[in-house]
This record gives C-alpha cells, structure tokens and sequence, in this order.
C-alpha cells in the first residue's frame, strides 16, 4: 500500500520535475504545467475561493488559481527536498558514523558526544534557527534539514559496523590482508544498507513533514511559486469558510508521509524476515 | 495408591520449517512419593517432556498429536484452561532449566516467594498474613541452603549467582507444596555439596509430603542415586524405563548400557575412558529406531521401523533385540 | 558506582552538553551570518544602531571574548533586547515559555497515560483488528502535520459545533490575575480567580489535544514493542506456572517491565511536543512561547529567536536528565549495580 503512493508520489515528482527543468532551461516555462489539468500560475479573480467541483478538484484559491495543480506543481520541491536532506544526512552520517564504529577509541568518542550535542536540539527549532541566520531560502532550508538529520545516521552506522565488526568474517578479511577502508567498504557497507534503508524511508517522510513546517513559516520558497507548506499558512486567513484552501493541501501532505512510513514498515519487515 | 500423573502414548511434535517428532509414544506414570528420574543427553526431549506434561507448550509451534496426560482426576489435554490454571503452583509446579531468566527482574526475592505463597493460602482456605508469610520466606530459603536469608530475600535475582536462583524456585516450590515437582536439572549450577544438600532436603520433602516427582538430568550418577525408578530418553522416546536400581545395574537398552559404561567410574583405574560413537541430530529420527545410527548391537530389524516398548521383567524396554518385530 | 555517582556523573554531563549547545549556537548565529552585527539588530535597525550593537555585544572582539561574553550571558539568562519588542528577551521568555509549558505538561501526561493503554492494547491484540486499528490511528497522528490537526480540530469544534473558544489564553475580558509564578493556572488558582481558571483551562483544550495527538504514536509504539517482549519473557511464564493466574501475571509482571522503555522515550516526546507546540500555538492563537517564536521569525527578531533556542534547549536537556535518572531509580539492574 505504502509502495503505490510513494511511487507515484516520487515518480510524478520525478516526471514534473524534469518538465519544470527543461521548461526552466528552455525558456518554455509553460512545459511545466503541461500534464496538469490547468495552469498553475494564471490567475482569474472571479474564479476566486471557489469549492471542489468537477472542474477544479480542490477549489481554487484567493487568486482563482486551482489548487488542485499548484499542490501538483509543487510536488516536486518536496520530493526533491526529502532526498536531499536525507541524501546529505546519509552522506554526513556515514563520514562521521562508520569511522566512529570502526576505529573506537577517541573517534568514536569524539562523534557520539557531537551527535548528543545536535541532537539535544529539537529538529524545528534548530532548522528555524538555522535558516534565520543564513537566509530564508529553501536552499538553506535543506542545509538545516540536514544538520538536524545527519546526528540520527551517524548514530546508525556506528550501531551497525559495530554489529558487523563483531561478525566473524570480518576478522576473516582482516587475516586475508585488506586494509581497514578496504574492510568498511566492501562488508560494512553492504551490510549496513539494509537497515539504514528502511529508516531512510520513513525518514524521506518525516523531512517532508519538518520542510512542510517550515514552508508554512515561511521559510521555503518564496510566492509565486507553489509550495504544499506555504499554501496552508495563505489559506489562514480564509479559514474557516474556503476551508479547503489550508486543509486540502495539509490532507495530500500527510498522505504523502503516510506513505513513505507503511513502506518504510513493510521494508523493515521484508528485512526482518530475511535475516 | 493412584498415580499422581499418568501419560500415556504422549506424542508432540514441533513444526516450522520442517516438522520435527518431539516427543513419541512417551508413557509413564508416578505415585505419590516417588521420584522419577528423566535421563538423557541434550535434545533427547527431556524438557520438551516436562513442558509439554504441564502444558506450558506455546502452540505455535508445539502441537500435541496423540496420546493422554492424566493428573489425578484431570486430562490435561482436554481441560478448559480455566481448569488448568487452577493445577497451576499447588497442582504442578516446574523448575525450568534458565534460572537467570526466570525470576522478575523487577521484583524482590521475598515478594516472588510470598507471591507462590500467597496463591497457596489462595487454594487451601488457609489465611494470609504477611509477617508469617515473610518469616516462611526465611524458613524456605534455609532449607534450600541459602545462607543469610533475610538479606537475600530483599534482593533482586540479578544480584545473586544462578545457582541461588535456581535454589530460590525451589524455595518457591516448597512454598507452594505441589502435589507433582517437576525438576529440569535443578542441581546442574551447585557444586557437589551444596547439590548433594539440597537433593537430601527434596528427597526428604517428597517422602514426607508425598510429592510426586520428575528429576530430569544428564547426570545419571545423581539420578541413580536420588531416584527411585528411571526413563531413559533419546531421540524423544523412552527407549528404557525401569527401577533406578535395575537401570543402574543391569541396563537392557545398548543406549542404557553405553551410558552407564561411560561413567567413569565404571572403568579400571587406567583404562580408557569409553563413549557412545556419534552425536545425536534429529535428521536421523524418524521411522526407524532413533538409536540405530549409533547403535553397536544395530541390524536390518531396527531400521524397519520405530520398536514398541516391551516388558522385559519388570520393566519396559524399546529395543528390537528383545521384543518382537517392530511395526513397520 | 552506586545511584548517587550515576546521577552525578549524567548531571555534570548535562551541564557540559548545556555549555557545549550554547557555544554551538554561538557559532552557529556568529559565523554563519556574514555581518551578524547586522542580523541582530534587526532589518529595520538604522546605522547608528548597528554601531551600538557591536560595541555592546562585543562584535569586533577577537572570537573568543564573544564566546566568552555570549555563553555567559546566555547562562545567566541575558539574551539581549528584542529589536521588535523592545524588552528584554529573558523578560519576554518568563513571560511567555510557562504557558507553553502548561501545554507541554498536560499533553505529555495524556501522551504517557493514552500511549501505554493503546500500546498494552495493541499488544493483546497484535495483529488482530483491534492492533490495527490502534496503529492506523497513531500513525495519522504521527504523518500528519501539526497545523493540519490544529485546523481540523479548530474547524470541526470551534466553528462546526461552537465547544471551545479559538483562540488567546482565556476570554479576554478577564483580567489576568497577578503575576506570580508566569503559569497562568497556578497564577489564577493562587488567586482564586476561578473563572478565570476555567476559562484557561477551556482555551488550553483544543491545542492540548492537538499536541497529544501528534505525540501519542510515540509512547504507543514503543509500550507496544515492549509489552511483546516482556510476554515473551520466562518470568512471565514463571508466573503463570506458580499459578498467579494469567490477568496478573500479565498486568503485574509483564505490564511493571514494559513500562522502563518508555521512560527513554518520554524526553523525546518532550522535545517533539516543543517544536509541535509552535505550529499549535501560531494557529490556536495561544499566547506561548510558539507566538514568541513566530512572531520573532515574521519581524526578524533575532535575539529573541536565540534566546528561545537556548531555553527550549536547556530545558530538554534537563527532562533528559530527569529522565535518566528516573530510568535508573526504576530499574533496580542499573540502580543497585550487579
């Protein structure tokens, strides 16, 4: 279940994404919106805050445009998001995580207590504080997101080349004259994916959800352009009678996350099941 | 006198990825007062026996396939659990084999003795006071060899060795009074001292009390000598069960006699030590007599099929060199 | 090591964690920004202002008398006056930061309090209706972002069915009673204002549920994973073969051990009901340290921004603490040592 939305949550992301580039690139900024059921960006006031109807799914909003294709528009900068942050989290992590379990002593002091030290922060409020310095731009959003995540995969991947340094083939390969990279690359790594994958799913969500937090403060891409976060804070004010302006975009961002957990879930399981 | 427990044709079997055959055609019964020994080699099916005759089998993946357990006037097999329940701590009680594990972590040594003594006073009418109940904690713990009994009894199970844990269920036992103990190697974890100690204070309870009893042990000097009568166990059968003097003495079964001359003090000063060829796996059970593959006396008879368990004196003996032809 | 050495040990470990996360701030707010000076005086600050600024916060100092200076303001709860408010922000937080606590606390008692009956439950029942249904619940929970429940819940009591008023501390046309403690609730009991009790406490229902809901899933998971393992356990079949019965057996034995775990976990649901109480507050209107937060961020009040981070952080790492120490009292492996 899980599978079906996160593939055609990413996999529509993906498509959009690439026709946003190349509109981008190519100068023909309508290649954008070319599969969605209406332009995003036109606005027709006296189309204003109309209800879900058969033309426009979700309503439109305060500048009559239909909320229905700007959350489809928008759907690649969260799934772009979430990779990068988790991507950049893995990255960060596994610098400072496999080294940590692998070589001990110092190292591994030295990285653990850093990972107490960000995490003792709450993810929002270190990303707010974050992105106020450098900037409100989505770019730095994703650099917050990133120190919030990498703590959590630093932790991991000390955890499991522990694990797997206990493991007797390693020893093997030690005898067999490898050097120590050598060893954490070919076994730990392999060994490793397994359980970071299922975390990195559910973990692909819940970025979404923090950027989502963020955007609805404010702090992501800057209007015109659509973003699920940002629509919910411009639907306030129209709350409670355009109600769908803010919740419908809310309801598909959730979906979303719902998503990347049932697979995350039913990878771990998958996994459990074959070791 | 009726028997406390009496099984009959008992067979378990176990399935996850393939099935493996527990327990078969196990048959014993036990009077009040009587020990009776278990003996055999790691996964002969001794423990499996034991909880399978107080059904404490989880289903899945533990399946009971045939025969009966009779305990005084309750089937164990066909009770609600409800019935089953109430046999619990005063009916039967076992001593399982971990004893680290078996005690709550959380709780202290006294509170988890009052707490079997607690359900006894339950059962029998009798009234529950916590000063008497506490000083009964004491006496319990002294009689199993503890020393310094109320100090341990205000620890926690951590704190102690595993032989003092171990020692500690059987205080809980002598708490509860069970009309059958059953005893998975309850003495495996004591020196040779403290466990000759104990096994006199059980021996004395069960005579006195008239407890029946289940030893179960790999270590037939103890069992020859605490017991009164003894089943021999491989490959989840009896293959021999008899008085613990005529086993001891004059075992029938090639696997009775190969144990008993493995004992070393069964051989001349210097010679050397002898074993049983082989190890067991339960690949080789099936259909055919379990010992067959170790067998010294083994011939085409033994693998036709699984040989019944026969009367040879007085005693029972599951062997084709003396019954009659196998059922195939 | 004994109990008292352990509470020590973490305590000092703590302090060092406090003093490392401020220095990390520091460094974060100093060398991030290319002119911070600038930053902290706010977008709108004139020229002369700025000046002031970096003479007062020691700007041109080599890095580390800022640090110096910067660490020991924050320990002493000195933050620097917020540009917008024009108070001091310490000030600002004793103001606002108890009533963010009040939520904080009675959503944290109805997250351990739901979470372990919904986790023991799902438990009884694994994978039954009754598991499934437990979990489709707090995973919505969970996926859902925290101005999404907020609206839901605003829309469906406070406009739909006319329940709870939608916003502020209380109805406004109470006065707020005297300033004792900043928690709004003792503050008013201490006074014996009573309705104005009451209507506090109605105003604080909505967002506490709100943050419940968020956090619940949490605890859930966890007594659930920990009640499976402790019916696993061999005391548990001790228990029930000394005839204790299976209800006691499962809720003295197994029950009493699965609830250890969730003490780790209680410190976490406290740092993510903070962050989930700024979204909360911002859309209930509730006047706590979520409004100090967004506010701060909508008129670039840096100061006031910082100075929330360390407190929250502060506070964090104190439930850890606690926490910890709780753990180790419980469990009498760790307390008494082997």
């Amino acid at each position: 279940m899980g599978l079906i939305i996160v593939v055609a949550f990413y996999g529509w992301s993906l498509l959009e994404g690439v026709l946003q580039f190349a509109g981008m690139v190519l100068h023909m900024s309508s290649l954008g919106w070319v599969l969605l059921p209406s332009d995003p960006f036109k606005i027709s006031l006296n189309q204003a805050l109309l209800g879900p109807s058969p033309a426009h799914l979700m309503g439109t909003d305060d500048l009559g445009r239909d909320i229905w294709s700007r959350i489809l528009y928008a759907a690649p900068v969260d799934a772009g998001v979430s990779v990068l942050v988790i991507g950049g989290g893995l990255l960060v992590g596994s610098l400072v995580g496999l080294p940590a379990g692998y070589f001990g002593g110092l190292t591994e002091e030295v990285s653990m207590r850093s990972t107490d030290l960000f995490l003792a922060f709450p993810a929002l409020i270190l990303a707010l504080v974050i992105e106020s310095t450098l900037g409100r731009e989505a770019v730095y959003a994703v650099l917050a997101l990133v120190v919030v995540w990498w703590p959590s995969y630093a932790r991991l991947f000390r955890g499991e080349t522990l694990r797997v340094k206990s493991m007797k083939f390693i020893d093997a390969a030690r005898l067999s004259d490898l050097s120590g990279l050598e060893i954490i690359r070919r076994h730990i790594v392999r060994s490793t994916f397994n359980t970071i994958v299922s975390y990195a799913t559910i973990d692909l969500g819940s970025s979404i959800l923090v950027y989502s937090v963020l955007s609805f403060l404010g702090l992501g891409i800057p209007p015109p352009a659509p973003e699920w976060g940002s629509m919910v804070s411009f639907g306030l004010e129209y709350f409670p009678q355009s109600w769908w302006y803010s919740l419908l975009p809310g309801i598909v961002i959730t979906i979303v996350v719902i998503g990347t957990a049932l697979l995350g879930d039913g990878l771990r399981d998958v996994i459990a099941g074959e070791q | 006198m009726d028997d406390v427990i009496d099984v009959s044709g008992l067979s378990v079997d176990y399935r996850t990825a393939g099935v493996v055959h527990a327990l078969h055609d196990v048959s014993f019964g036990i009077r009040p007062g009587e020990i009776l020994g278990v003996v055999g080699e790691s996964g002969s099916g001794k423990s499996t026996l034991a909880l399978a005759v107080s059904r404490l089998l989880t289903t899945p993946p533990a399946y009971y396939i045939d025969g009966k357990i009779l305990f005084e006037e309750t089937d164990m097999l066909k009770a609600r659990a409800s019935e089953i329940d109430s046999l619990r701590g005063t009916g039967m009680f076992m001593v399982f084999q971990d004893p680290m594990m078996s005690l709550n972590p959380l709780m202290r040594i006294r509170d988890q003795i009052i707490e079997g003594i607690a359900v006894r006073c339950r059962r029998s009418g009798e009234t529950f006071e916590r000063r008497r109940a506490e000083q009964e904690v004491n006496e319990h713990l002294t009689s199993v060899r503890i020393g310094d009994a109320s100090d341990v009894a205000s620890r926690y199970p951590h704190q102690l060795s595993g032989g003092q844990n171990q020692r500690i269920m059987l205080a809980i036992a002598l708490a509860e009074k069970p009309r059958l103990l059953i005893a998975d190697e309850p003495t495996t974890a004591l020196d040779v001292t403290s466990q000759a100690q104990v096994l006199n204070v059980l021996k004395g309870i069960v005579k006195e009390s008239k407890m029946a009893m289940i030893y179960i042990t790999h270590d037939l000097v103890v069992a020859g000598s605490f017991c009164d009568r003894i089943a021999v166990m491989y490959g989840g059968m009896i293959q021999e069960i008899g008085t613990a003097e005529q086993v001891m003495r004059s075992p029938k079964h090639p696997y009775s006699s190969g144990l008993i001359t493995s004992l070393p003090s069964q051989r001349k000063a210097d010679g050397p030590l002898v074993g049983i060829s082989g190890t067991f796996s339960w690949d080789e059970v099936g259909g055919i007599c379990a010992f067959a593959p170790r067998c010294p006396l083994v011939h085409d008879e033994c693998k036709k099929g699984v040989p019944a368990l026969v009367r040879v004196d007085t005693r029972l003996v599951r062997c084709v060199n003396y019954g009659e032809k196998p059922d195939g | 090591m004994g109990l008292v050495g352990y509470i020590i040990r973490r305590a000092l470990y703590s302090i060092l964690l406090v003093i490392l996360s401020v220095l990390l701030v520091f460094f974060l707010t100093h060398f991030l920004a290319p002119d911070p000076a600038a930053v902290w005086a706010g977008p709108h600050a004139a020229k002369s202002v700025v000046q002031a600024i970096v003479s007062e916060y020691h700007f041109n100092d080599p890095l580390y008398v800022q640090a110096y200076y910067f660490v020991t303001g924050a320990l002493t709860f000195n933050f620097g006056i917020s540009p917008y408010f024009k108070q001091p922000v310490s000030s600002l937080i004793a103001t606002y930061f108890p009533r963010t606590l009040e939520l904080t606390f009675f959503a944290m008692v109805i997250s351990v309090l739901v979470g372990v009956f919904t986790g023991a439950f799902a438990a009884a029942h694994r994978n039954k209706k009754g598991d499934y249904s437990v979990r489709l619940f707090y995973l919505i929970g969970w996926c859902a972002p925290p101005f999404l429940i907020s609206l839901i819940l605003q829309l469906v009591f406070s406009y739909k069915l006319n329940y709870f008023p939608t916003s502020l501390l209380a109805d406004p046309a109470l006065a707020t009673p005297r300033f004792v403690t900043g928690f709004p609730l003792i503050d008013g009991l201490l006074a014996g204002d009573f309705p104005y009790v009451e209507s506090h406490l109605i105003h604080m229902a909505l967002p506490v549920i709100a943050l419940t809901f968020i956090s619940f899933g949490l605890i859930t998971r966890i007594m659930r994973s920990s009640m499976l393992e402790s019916l696993k356990a061999d005391y548990v079949r001790t228990a029930v073969m000394k005839g204790v019965g299976t209800r006691r057996a499962v809720y003295l034995h197994a029950l009493k051990n699965s609830l250890i775990p969730v003490i780790t976990v209680i410190a976490l649901t406290f740092a993510y009901l903070i962050a989930g109480a700024v979204v909360v507050e911002f859309v209930f209107g509730y006047e706590g340290m979520g409004y100090l937060i967004t506010t701060a961020l909508y008129n670039y009040d840096y100061p006031t921004l910082v100075g929330c981070t360390m407190v929250i952080t502060i506070s964090v790492v104190s439930i850890n603490l606690v926490a910890d120490v709780m753990y180790a009292l419980v469990d009498p492996r760790v307390r008494l040592g082997g």
